[in-house]
This record gives C-alpha cells, structure tokens and sequence, in this order.
C-alpha cells in the first residue's frame, strides 16, 4: 500500500534517526558503579535486609533471654567480647542479638509504613492534581494544616490517643507522610497534565483513570523512587525517636531506638549500650539518604514535570 | 505589599482553624473514650463519668467542637491530669527554658552550617567540599537523641568539660551541649541548602558577566550573593525556631532539661492527655507565628515583595 | 467548490473568549481568540485555514474537538450539534472527528510505545482486543510504518516517523474528519513533502476531510480545495484554492501572499509587494472598526469605525473588507502601493 518512496524515506529516516535502545536498568547500574558511596550503601542495606529476614538464623542468641553469664558479679553489663559480641545490656540480654532483631522492625516499619504513605500520596496527589476544583483545595489547605505540626509531636499526639503498637506507629507515620508524597505527586501532575501527549490522549477519547495511571503514572516513578527512599529514612529516624522516648515499639521487643533509651540509664559505664544500636541507625538512615541522593541525581525526576 | 501581608494572615488564621480541628480530631473522634484516656488508666469509673460530664461529652459532637474551639481561643488548654494545674500557664512557665534552647540551637546551626556551606560552594570539588559533604550528611542522619547522648558521653563525662545534664548556674554552662546537638542536626541542612544556593548564583550569567567586568570577589559576594542567600537563611531560621519550640523535646529529656519537652515526655509516661495536645498546639502555634514572622521579614529583605 | 456535497463539518459564528485573571482571580480582561468565526467542510474536502501566529487557528482547531471550551457558536458534526456535548456525545463527536497534533514530540506520550498508543486508540473505538494486532499492523501500514515499529518508543524514531504515528493514532478510532493544527511545521522541511503526501494518499483512500491549518501559504495551496484567512480571531477572507491564490481581495491576504517567494527571482522583483508595518495588535484589546486597519495600506476613516461583514463577492468568496468590492473592480490587481 505505502509506495515505494515512502518505503525509502523509512529507510533513510532509520538510518538518520539515533536509535537508542539502552535500557533505563542498565543506565541506572552503570551510574551506580561510578557512585561508590551509593553503592556501598546498596551494599550495606542488601546485607541488613537479608539479616533481618533471616534473623532466626543468624543471631547468636535470643534477643529476649537474660542470660546469667551476661552480667558481671557485681550486675552490671558484660562488655564485648567472645560470647556475647558486643556485649550485653542491664539484663543480661546479647546486644548484637537484639539490634539484628531490631532491624527487622526498623526496617518492616520504615518500608511499610512509607509504602503506605507512597500510595495514599500518590493517589491523591494524581487526583487532586488532575481534576482540580474543590478536591484540590481541600487537599492543598489539609497539606498546609499537618505541615504546620512538627511531625514528631504530632506523631506522640497520636500515638498517645490509639496506643503504642507496631500496627499504630505504622499506621501514624503513614498518615503524616502521605503528605509530603501528596505535595510532590500534586505538583508535578499540574504540570504533566498541561502536556500536549495528555491533551492529545483525551482527544482520543480516552478517559480520565486511564489518563492518570497509563500516561501519568509512569512519568512519576523517578520522583516516587527518589521520595520514597529518602523517606525510609526520615521514617526509621522518626521510629528511632518514638522508640526513645517510650511510645514507639513497645519493650520488651528490640528496636534500636529503644535499646538506646534502656542504655541512657547505664552508659557511663556501658558505653557499648549506646555505640552499636547508635552506629546501625546511622549507617542505615545514611544508606537510605545516599541511596535517595544518587536516584536524584540518575533519574532527575524534577525533568519530568517540566 | 499590604496586599501580600493580609493575604498572609487571612492564610494563618485558616492555618490556626486547622490546628485547632485537627488535634480535636485526634483527642476527641478517635476510638475509645476520651474521659477514660484523660483520666488515666487506674481511675475509677465516678472518676470517668465526672471527666465525661465535665467534658460535655453528652453533647452533640458538634457542640463539642465548637466549645472547644471557644476554649482554645481563650486560652484555656484545660487541666493537667498528671500535675492538676491548667496546661497552658503550665507550658509558659517551662517555656523560656525551651525558647534559650532553641535560640541557642540556631546560633549554633549558624555559626557552624554557614562557613561550612559557604567554603563547600566556593571551592567545588575541593577536599572542603567532600568534607563539608560528608557532615552534611552525617548530621542528616543521626538522631538527635544519640547524638546528644555521644557528646555527652565524651564531653561531660569522659573528659568532664560540660555539666552532664541538668540545669544549674551559670545556666549556659548547662545549656552548651543541648545547643549544639540541636545545632549539629540543624546545621548540616543550612550547609547544604547554602552549597546548592551559593552555587547556582555564582553560576548565573549576571555573575559571570560581573566577573569579566572584573568586579572584586568580595564585593561579588556583599552585591550579588549575600542579598540571595539571606532570604533563604531567614525563611529557615524562622522555621526552625518555631519547630525547636515544640521539637526539642528530645534533646530537653536527653539533657533533663526542665523546659516544655520534658514536661510533655513526663506527661506521655502516663498519658496525661490535656497536657500532652496542649503542648502540640502551643507547637503548631509557635511554628504559625514564625512562619507570620518570616513573611514579615521577606517584606523588609525582598525588593520583589516590598513592591509586588 | 461543490455545494451539493454532503457536509461533515459546520462551524456557526463560533467564539472563544479567555479571561485574563488578575490577582485574586477576577478578571481584568478578555483575551478573544477566536471571535465568530463560520466554516464548513463536505465530505473527502480540504478546508486550509491560514494566519500568522497568534490568530487563533490553533485555539480554533482545539475548540473544534472540545479541548478548549467555546464561548459561543454552534458546532455541528455530522449533523449533531456537539457544541456542549459531554459523556457520550462527546466521545461521538471524537471518533468523527479527530486531531493531528502540531510536534509529535509532545503529542507522543514518551513513555508508551508506538503499538501501545495505537491500541489505546483501538479500545476507546470498542475494537475487539482479538483484533487489536491485526489492526494495528493494519494502521501502521496505512501510514507507511513496519509493524516492527510497534514495540518502539517515540524517541527510537525520527520526527517524520513520529508524526506517521499520531496520524495512525488519530485514524485508528475511524473518524471522518482530521483537524491537523500545524501538522508539518515542526519536521524537517526534507520530510514535510513526504508527509504532505502521506495526507493526500489517506484522503484519496479513506475519503477523509481535513481541516488543515498552516501559516505555510504554498503548503496550503498543495493540499487545500478551500482557504480560510484568519486574522485576529475572525475570517478575512475565504474562497476556493485558485481563487484565493489568483485573485485575493483582502488586503492582509495580499500581504501574506506577497511574503510567499515565487519561484523565480524575476518574478519575486517585478510584483509589488505589500509590507505589513507594525506588530499584530493583542487579542485582548483589539482596535476598533477593522481589526486590520493599523496595519493596512488603504485604510480609510470607515475602516477605523466600522468592522467590515464578512461579504460574498463572487460564489464562494467571502471578504471582510470594506473595500473588496473596489478591489474587483480593480481586475484583482493587487492594490496598495505605498
């Protein structure tokens, strides 16, 4: 049907036209083989993960036993050594046990819980955005309110009201975080909806959800990717916090926010209490931030609402 | 200039509404009954009723809200379960040990987060900047709470430099450390976000043609720079001091400072509940008016707001 | 052209005004981009619509296909007036009549394959999803595509082959009608020929109509049956193909034609050439009588107090001139030397 000098203009344009098929994967591993920071932390968190899920295996001792050989004569906590790694708390319990213990549930609720917040954002983030009006309002003036609080207070407001649960804190964190997804979701789809490509769909008669999670969805993963991993880290930092001060995962099960809250009685002479839980909390919120800088940098996902 | 002033008061009187609906959502509409939170968990059932009457809690839900939106505007936090004393004097009184805390703290975060931003910027890629890199994001990513506990740990107790904790005299002996761990998390956003500011004005065009006009680097930085950067510094100062009013209680109980944080981590140890979203609100409310404030400030700093 | 002809399209006095929001909303002004304007398209026609940029074609077009929402007018479709169809009437009026899009590298979803953004177009016109490949290679076909470029993104092809793809997109749901806003403008001129050629094919085949919108005149003249002038939101001046080109009464488009090169630089000396001075006036504060008359070469008092109606001078030609008729009688030599 096409003649023949349409046939050789597709040839020529063939040839002219670059045909890049590199895959955003390989694009993505090969900037992260240049970033060794961020790799290392990809290192580090795939090494923590698997530990966490195989915690049962891999901790020496049961993170809730106080053993007897775990306390001095004189009661107080053995430091480091060959039993008990790195040493062990006020009861005798193996410290080294109860932060991998403790990773489990950082972690399960620093992923859940942002998991959790994503979906809310982004959901309502695309549908504020998009179809504008009264919905959008109301969204931009509830954003508006929750930013006024200091998320910790508000958080301990919350949980002081419903009970200190892992389900609660979950829940609680999700529901202030949402937020900030909601803000950064809302403000990009304001701009991609006045795209030509989205005009040009709709043209078609193509409807709205459609619209929304076949074309504007996808333009938002970078931005979903950068945020979600940066909140990992503000969300297992907020955990840490709930945890100290008492009404985040409730003892006796480890969290590392709480085993440093049980060695503030004990670490002028137990410093041990205070280092190891202190140090994977760092290393794991830094992991998160280096992990969320590299994705900025590599998915640029700002380039997409413009 | 009136126009954007009003504009943004009609915004934080909306902003203040919302406050006050929010935490009556949380105290009041949650699950459960509120009587028998406020009262604690080991009063007496007279004890629950008396509290539900006096709460009016057989009203209409909506007569609730309203009084109690009366309530809060008047001043009228409620009552102390724990201390039996109306919250809001009770948070006035703690206060001023909090507000020195969080002046402190942003005297810190500028004294440290400023130079460090600033050399990062002027010399990319140098070994400054990695440094500077690496403490910004170190100081993102450690609690403050561990934080304050290492300080401690090595300066007041391994080497006995400061107090180790507690509040006594002269007071900014004690108030030191609290200072700088909140200064330390503080300073490490300011260093970052003045690098990235910093580097952006001194790679605009109008930078760049000053330069080959050969226009000295010191007066580059008073003209072109500092106007820049300063509107940035004040937008976060002001944030921060309204946030440390109600965020610093970490670092109060860290320290055992008697200011309005420890008071409200007593209160969350046995759930005295008035005294609990009172500190919230006063939070919010603190963090509001900054926020009047630095709008204010734009007004006397930014060319751009002054006119528009 | 034929008047006997079954019409597609009818487009009565139709208006599209924006308001222009000041601070807190209200509105400080009206920005008329499209003002009464009338055109009608038959069956398997080519109605060209000419103008600078800024004249309100493209605002036109889109308010042709609903994208943006007419002020006033009437739009029928088929003999359906869709004028403020929603919901079903709306996607009625979507599968008659279908739009190409200026560059196809917006209009192109990036992140959606060639195959993918046909099919789209396949579901809304209920194509069973058993036929879906078969007519998509079919499509793909029709507008000189393997169907191997189906699992290809949009920046795996050059911008000729990008434009196939949103004229295949736009024929999939089977419309009668494409309004083509621009649809060459953004290619390389090496292309625009073959693509100018793609859209005469499909209308010899499918019996298509176009309303196709250029600032491009000698583009126009290629692929027009019918010209429309618009200048400021309105029609200056309409009339069939060879007509306009021989013998055009309004003195805008005289001047539009004059910036047209001719072949041969002989020519292009020897005519007189109108020079328009000055700059388009705003849409939003339109000067009064003959939006033209800043501009214009003859200008008279009239033209300062009066809008010129849009007058039949001979059977198919309108002009909005007051001075049209004189033209006529000039011999359509072309006036206004300074």
């Amino acid at each position: 049907m096409a003649r023949p000098e349409v046939e050789q203009a597709i040839l020529d344009a063939e040839e002219l036209a670059a045909v890049r098929q590199v895959s955003t994967w390989r694009t993505l591993l090969e900037s992260l083989l240049h970033n060794v920071p961020a790799m290392l932390s990809v290192v580090f968190l795939l090494i923590l993960v698997a530990v966490a899920i195989l915690a049962p295996y891999v901790a020496p001792h049961n993170p809730l036993q106080g053993f007897v050989q775990g306390l001095t004569s004189q009661g107080a906590p053995v430091p480091p050594g060959k039993t008990f790694l790195l040493g062990t708390d006020e009861n005798g319990r193996d410290i080294l046990s109860r932060m991998i213990y403790g990773a489990r549930v950082s972690l399960t609720i620093g992923i859940v819980a942002n998991g959790i917040a994503i979906v809310i954002g982004v959901m309502v983030g695309m549908v504020a955005g998009y179809f504008g009006g009264w919905i959008d309002t109301l969204l931009m003036r509830v954003t508006d309110v929750v930013m006024a609080f200091p998320i910790l207070l508000l958080a301990i407001a919350l949980i002081a009201v419903t009970g200190p649960s892992i389900t609660n804190i979950i829940l609680v964190i999700a529901l202030i975080y949402w937020v900030n997804m909601a803000r950064v979701v809302h403000g990009m789809v304001l701009s991609l909806k006045e795209r030509e490509f989205v005009t040009a769909t709709r043209t078609l008669g193509v409807g709205p959800w459609r619209i929304l999670f076949r074309h504007i969805l996808p333009h938002l993963s970078s931005a979903i990717i950068v945020y979600g991993s940066l909140g990992v880290a503000t969300t297992v930092l907020l955990e840490a916090s709930l945890s100290y001060i008492g009404i985040g995962v409730p003892v006796p099960m480890p969290s590392w926010g709480n085993m440093i809250a049980e060695g503030q009685a004990t670490y002028q002479v137990a410093p041990w209490l205070l280092i190891y839980p202190g140090i994977a909390l760092v290393l794991t919120v830094l992991a998160f931030n280096l992990i969320g800088d590299w994705l900025r940098d590599a998915l640029d996902p700002m380039q997409e609402g413009k | 200039m009136w126009k954007y002033l009003g504009k943004r008061l009609g915004w934080t009187v909306v902003v203040i509404w919302g406050v006050m609906t929010l935490t009556f959502l949380i105290a009041y509409a949650v699950p459960g009954d509120p009587a028998r939170l406020i009262a604690g968990p080991g009063a007496s059932a007279a004890t629950v009723a008396s509290i539900h009457r006096q709460l009016g809690l057989d009203q209409p839900i909506w007569t609730q809200y309203l009084e109690y939106c009366w309530r809060l505007l008047q001043g009228n936090f409620g009552i102390s379960f724990l201390r039996k004393v109306p919250v809001l004097p009770a948070i006035l009184q703690r206060a001023p040990v909090t507000a020195m805390v969080a002046v402190g703290g942003v005297i810190f975060e500028l004294l440290i987060g400023i130079p460090i931003g600033v050399l990062a910027a002027l010399r990319p890629g140098s070994v400054w900047d990695r440094v500077a890199t690496i403490f910004a994001l170190l100081g993102l990513s450690a609690p403050s709470f561990w934080l304050g506990l290492f300080l401690l740990y090595y300066l007041a107790f391994v080497n006995s430099w400061f107090p180790l904790g507690g509040v006594g005299s002269p007071l900014i002996y004690y108030l030191v450390l609290p200072c700088l761990t909140v200064g330390l998390n503080g300073a490490a956003w300011y260093s970052r976000m003045l690098r990235s500011t910093m580097l952006d004005i001194l790679q605009a065009p109008y930078m760049q043609m000053a330069r080959a006009k050969g226009v000295p680097g010191w007066l580059l930085l008073r003209r072109h720079v500092l106007p820049n950067v300063i509107i940035p510094i004040i937008t976060m100062v002001g944030m921060d001091f309204g946030y440390f009013l109600g965020g610093v209680l970490i670092i109060e109980v860290v320290f055992g400072l008697p200011g309005i944080g420890q008071q409200a981590w007593q209160a969350i140890q046995v759930l005295d509940i008035p005294m609990i979203m009172g500190t919230v609100i006063f939070a919010a409310m603190a963090i509001v008016v900054m926020n009047v404030l630095v709008d204010i400030s734009y007004v006397l700093f930014d060319p751009r707001v002054r006119v528009g | 052209m034929s008047v006997a002809r079954e019409q597609v399209l009818e487009v009565r006095d139709l208006k599209v005004h924006f308001p222009i929001r000041g601070s807190f909303g209200r509105t400080t002004g009206i920005v008329r981009a499209v003002d009464g304007v009338s055109i009608e398209l038959g069956r398997g026609e080519t109605l060209g619509i000419a103008g600078e940029s800024g004249c309100g074609k493209s605002t036109l077009a889109r308010a042709m296909l609903r994208i943006v929402e007419p002020t006033a007018g009437r739009i029928v479709v088929g003999g359906e007036d869709v004028t403020a169809a929603r919901g079903p009437a709306l996607r009625h009026l979507l599968k008659v009549m279908q739009m190409v899009f200026q560059d196809p590298n917006d209009s192109l979803n990036p992140r959606v394959k060639v195959g993918a953004a046909i099919e789209e177009a396949l579901i809304v016109a209920h194509v069973a999803p058993q036929d879906r490949p078969h007519r998509v290679q079919e499509i793909l076909r029709t507008v000189g595509l393997p169907y191997a470029f189906a699992r290809r993104y949009p920046h795996e092809l050059s911008g000729g082959q990008r434009q196939r793809v949103g004229i295949a997109r736009a024929l999939a749901v089977g419309p009668q009608l494409l309004v083509c806003d621009e649809p060459v403008s953004a290619l390389d001129v090496s292309v625009r020929a073959q693509i100018i050629n793609l859209f005469q094919d499909l209308q010899d085949q499918l019996g298509l109509g176009y309303v196709f919108i250029s600032h491009d005149l000698a583009v126009l003249r290629q692929m027009s049956h019918r010209v429309a002038v618009m200048y400021l939101g309105r029609v200056v001046e309409q009339a069939p193909n060879q007509v306009l080109y021989a013998q055009p009464l309004h003195p805008y488009t005289q001047a539009l034609l004059g910036s047209v090169p001719l072949p041969s630089p002989k020519a292009n000396r020897a005519r007189q050439r109108i020079h328009l001075v000055g700059e388009v006036p705003s849409p939003s504060s339109p000067p009064p009588g003959c939006p033209f008359h800043p501009r214009c070469p003859i200008a008279q008092d009239v033209c300062r107090n009066e809008v010129p109606p849009l007058r039949v001078i001979a059977s198919g030609h309108h002009v909005a001139c007051h001075f049209a008729q004189a033209n006529v009688w000039a011999g359509g030599e072309r006036v206004g030397q300074a």
